[in-house]
């Protein structure tokens, strides 16, 4: 229980921050904010946090999907993009169901067996994977609940470019942050 | 704090180092980092730097200042423009600016 509440805080805090971030960058034109969807940053913590933490993950990464849109669109915010959040959940669980099943991983399939992310590549190949799963799911989802919404080649394919453009700046970001953390001695400079 | 929930977190940087050291992103040493440093600092400060700046501040030698402005050069993160007054005299600028 204790291990879940620790997972579960870490999994929200840092997604709805990673979300507010995106949101203010994204909405601050909101005409232009189709190019949001370009850099989608949200992506980043929903395959980090499940890669990492498994399914004890998933409730928090609900929540954290759910209301920060919530908390950025108020009541206009629609329903059905809370079964599209989990149509994005179930998309990095099958991606890393499929990593599993293609046994690149280990030599025999199984739900039970666990992959060693800390080898970054299967992290890579998981947000490839379901990019494409949730560029498809997730507009299948939208458009099935909301008839007026023009679903295109182009709208999935920036879905997809999106999402995996997110997950990576999202990990260089962390990459840099990490290693400055670690060196900062490197501020210690004279100033004039 | 759980031991499971440690590993897993010292697992997530074992796989940001893993990334760190294949791309070498943050490949830059100390020294090289803190004359960077430094000249963002002066730029930031004086709205200009030249390389006479750097080495007073820094406090490294010419040789190794230059150097390590010749490999951000290379990487494109600063530039270096010739003065209009004196012509051997040649400031840094932010490649990234």
């Amino acid at each position: 229980m204790k291990y879940f509440t620790q997972v579960s805080l870490t999994t929200y805090i840092a997604a709805i921050l990673v979300y507010a971030l995106w949101a203010t960058i994204t909405f601050a034109e909101p005409d232009k904010g189709w190019i949001g969807s370009i850099v989608y940053l949200p992506h980043g913590p929903r395959v980090l946090f499940y890669c990492f933490f498994g399914y004890r993950a998933l409730p928090a990464l609900f929540l954290a999907e759910t209301t920060g849109p919530a908390l950025v669109y108020g009541e206009q915010y629609p329903d059905y993009w809370a079964i599209a959040n989990i149509g994005s959940l179930l998309c990095v669980v099958l991606a890393v169901e499929i990593v599993k099943w293609s046994r690149v991983t280990t030599f025999n399939y199984s739900i039970l067996n666990k992959i060693n992310f800390a080898n970054y590549k299967f992290l890579i190949l998981v947000i490839i994977i379901s990019a494409l799963f949730n560029s498809i799911f997730t507009n299948l989802i939208v458009s099935a609940f909301n008839s007026d919404m023009q679903i295109t080649v182009m709208v999935v394919f920036r879905f997809f470019i999106g999402d995996i453009a997110g997950a990576a700046v999202f990990l260089t970001y962390l990459i840099i942050m990490f290693q400055l953390l670690r060196k900062r001695k490197i501020y210690k400079v004279n100033d004039n | 704090m759980s031991i499971k929930y440690i590993q897993k977190l010292a697992s997530i940087l074992d796989m940001l180092e893993n990334i760190n050291q294949d791309l070498d992103l943050v490949g830059y040493n100390e020294t090289e980092k803190k004359i960077f440093y430094t000249i963002v600092n002066n730029i930031h400060n004086n709205k200009k730097c030249n390389i006479t700046d750097v080495i007073q501040v820094s406090g490294f030698s010419r040789s190794t200042v230059y150097k390590a402005i010749k490999e951000f050069e290379n990487q494109g993160l600063v530039s270096l423009i010739q003065s209009d007054e004196d012509r051997r005299e040649v400031f840094l600028d932010l490649g990234i600016a």
